[in-house]
């Protein structure tokens, strides 16, 4: 086991590699002078003189090839041009939002998938089933911005208009109704942020905050993860170990619970590693919609003001968690299920 | 095999001769109510743009820049016969079928058709598909306006007559930027799926078919590809090299088939490798037939049916990705509206005109999952061995 951890581990280093590789041959081949890349017309000269230098700007490709390699092993990323402060600590602060959105993603993905799946396939070929199926093909063929704009409409416009309808009729406190508006965009209540107050708040409001991108970001994947769960369960359900289950009097509820769902779901959770790409894609738009400050609003932003060394800085960050997490699925994988071969 | 040959009839109910009347209605009458309506959908489209288009031919095809030609109207005039035509056929064929010989009957030709159209969500993508094909061949027949014409008179009105689905912040009609928005859209996903398919073809095959070392160089980059956040890349590639006007479109292409083609190399090399131990293979090289034409000739048309059925739901994908980038500002340069161009436009108006932000967005979920189902029909139809996944 472990040395199959290490062969997987190892394995990973040039997969890095040849992502580091490829942005290099990307950014070369784009049109333009290299040096221009990494500072404005108004960085003045000196400051040029010394970014020339830190990275070779001014040697042939493969020198600079070596100097990027060194850079980014030792997680210097450069200066970003339009914020004009080192790379690191932009990501620094970033990163962190874009994980807390991606868990809360997973938390509605993999509970709704594995619930909704559980039902479909016990409840195999009725109504229930059917309807679901399509719910969830919907779901998938749906762009995800577009149902982040609809959420918001949604809720920002029909359920919090009826909410201040309500409060105004006097049918309902505006204590509740304040609890019950859901924020449309943003990470923190601006009010919160400057008058500060007390951690069940500052908690409370964050959530808030998550809610709506959350939703947007995993409702087409949990319809994946439902039907991947379903197809799992079938396959469960007629395997011999459940037949003996109900043939020794078991409740259908704790056969099903029990004996099939625990054995179906573990190829599903290990799923988990593998949706890492998948999230950092959603997050791009989602971020964007919802105005989250995370890593996919940050390369936006990157591209936008043709921030090269940020956007590659970006690109590094998505890679890099990303084949971890594709690692981590590989491992879960082989933890759960015995008979991986470790070769 | 054997459960799809169902006892063979030459002549069909007579009633299915009332699709003459109307291409459809024979199909309800004897209970085939997915392709009924089917084409019903597609009779109304022919009709809307018979409707909207013949009385203002003129306007249509002289009305464009400078009075010039405009090609894309030249085409749909030419269209609307042959596509009226293909719908009768359809209605001919069903109420007088072909007399089929033993051995036709049950070539994997007709054994192919017969499944896809009992397929019933198969047959509602394919005509859900049909639609949109339709639509976008007819486009300058069945938009009422100029896509592009800027009215600041005519700013975010609600859907009524005679803007069907309103106006957008800039007064022009979102149903006829819809319609006009669809052939963007569609030729996007078409060409990128078709290159990344070669692509992804060719270097499976090639995988598979040399082993050793340049399978193994080809897979770590086909697995590197791959492992890595699509959207993210694109964003990338697309931040890294602007470009504007017509190569804008052609990089958005590009690019989108650069990312898309590692599926189909995975899926057409565990094809390849498996196809390479079957005995035709032997006796091809005990023919003396040069690798070349083994590989070409005997290997990757066997392994050809996943990967027309991956390039359906790649589709669909692509559409979405494209769709993403468009929404982002970073796809298709302006002013060429796709849908994905138009829920961005929309974005801004949500409150007072969310009509602008919903249609285009339905649009491409109807597309999306149209070439969905007809991906899981066609699936079931080409590889028996795969039904019920």
């Amino acid at each position: 086991m472990l040395k199959y951890a290490v062969r997987k581990l190892l394995l990973a280093i040039p997969l890095i590699l040849g992502v580091i590789t490829f942005i290099f041959i990307l950014v070369e081949l784009s049109p333009g002078d290299v040096a221009d890349k990494f500072f404005t017309p108004e960085t003045p000269p000196e400051v040029r003189q010394a970014i020339v230098a830190k990275y070779q700007l001014d040697q042939p490709s493969i020198v600079r090839y070596g100097a990027m390699l060194k850079n980014l092993m030792f997680f210097d990323f450069g200066r970003s041009m339009a914020q004009e402060r080192p790379v690191f600590d932009i990501i620094l602060e970033t990163l962190p939002n874009t994980i807390i959105l991606s868990a809360v993603t997973l938390l509605i993905i993999y509970p709704t998938g594995i619930v909704v799946g559980s039902i479909q396939a016990v409840r195999h070929n009725t109504v229930v089933d059917t309807s679901l199926s399509i719910g969830s093909l919907l779901l998938n063929s749906m762009p995800s911005f577009w149902l982040a704009l609809m959420l918001q409409l949604l809720v920002g416009f029909y359920w919090a208009g009826w909410i201040d309808g309500q409060v105004a009729l006097g049918a309902m406190s505006a204590e509740m109704g304040g609890y019950l508006t859901l924020p449309l965009s943003g990470m923190q209540d601006p009010m919160l942020e400057v008058v500060g107050g007390t951690r069940t708040e500052v908690i409370i409001d964050r959530l808030k905050h998550l809610i709506l991108p959350g939703i947007a970001m995993g409702l087409a994947s949990a319809g994946s993860t439902a039907r991947y769960m379903r197809s799992a369960l079938l396959e469960t359900i007629r395997q011999d170990y459940i037949r003996t289950a109900r043939a020794k009097g078991l409740r259908e509820g704790t056969v099903i619970v029990k004996h099939a769902m625990r054995n179906a779901m573990l190829p599903v959770i290990t799923l988990i590693g593998l949706s890492v790409p998948f999230l950092f894609s959603g997050a791009v738009l989602i971020e964007t919609v919802f105005a989250w400050p995370g890593m996919g609003r940050l390369i936006l932003s990157a591209i936008y003001s043709q921030d090269t060394p940020l956007m590659i800085a970006c690109f590094f960050v998505f890679t890099v968690l990303t084949v971890s997490g594709n690692l981590l699925a590989d491992l879960a994988y082989a933890v759960v299920d015995p008979r991986i071969k470790y070769d | 095999m054997t459960a799809i040959t169902k006892t063979r009839s030459d002549t069909a109910p007579a009633l299915t001769r009332a699709g003459l009347a109307l291409p459809g209605l024979g199909h309800l009458l004897v209970g085939e109510w997915v392709s009924g309506l089917g084409l019903f959908l597609l009779d109304a489209v022919l009709v809307a743009a018979a409707v909207t288009g013949f009385p203002r031919v003129g306007d249509i095809l002289f009305g464009g820049a400078a009075g010039s030609m405009s090609p894309h109207a030249v085409l749909a005039l030419l269209a609307w016969p042959m596509l009226a035509g293909t719908l009768w056929f359809t209605a001919y064929r069903r109420a007088f079928p072909r007399k089929l010989s033993d051995d036709e009957f049950n070539s994997n030709r007709e054994i192919f058709l017969r499944t896809l159209t009992r397929h019933r969500t198969g047959m509602l993508g394919f005509y859900g598909v049909a639609f949109i094909l339709l639509v976008t061949a007819l486009t300058p027949l069945l938009a009422p306006f100029d896509p592009d014409i800027v009215d600041v008179g005519t700013k975010n009105l609600a859907p009524g007559a005679p803007f069907y689905m309103g106006t957008d912040g800039f007064g022009r009609d979102v149903y006829s930027r819809l319609l006009y928005g669809s052939r963007i859209s569609l030729s996007i996903g078409f060409m990128a799926v078709t290159i990344a398919a070669t692509m992804g073809t060719t270097i499976g095959a090639l995988a598979a078919f040399g082993g050793g070392l340049i399978d193994r160089s080809l897979m770590f980059v086909t697995d590197g590809l791959l492992a890595l956040p699509k959207l993210v890349l694109l964003l990338t590639i697309v931040g890294l090299f602007r470009l504007q006007g017509v190569w804008g479109i052609f990089l958005i292409i590009g690019i989108l088939a650069f990312t898309g083609w590692m599926g189909v190399s995975r899926i057409v090399r565990s094809q390849v490798l498996s196809l390479k131990q079957q005995e035709f293979v032997q006796a091809a090289q005990a023919l003396g037939l040069s690798s070349t034409r083994i590989l070409f000739r005997h290997l990757i048309p066997n392994a050809l049916a996943p990967v027309i059925v991956y390039c359906s739901l790649a589709i669909g994908a692509t559409m979405l990705a494209e769709a993403g980038l468009s929404f982002l500002g970073l796809g298709v340069p302006p002013p060429t509206s796709t849908w994905g161009v138009m829920v961005a436009d929309g974005k801004d108006a949500l409150r007072n005109a969310p009509h602008v932000a919903i249609f285009p967005g339905l649009a491409i979920m109807w597309s999306v999952l149209s070439f969905n189902l007809l991906g899981d029909g066609l699936r079931d139809a080409l590889d028996p061995k795969l039904r019920g996944h």
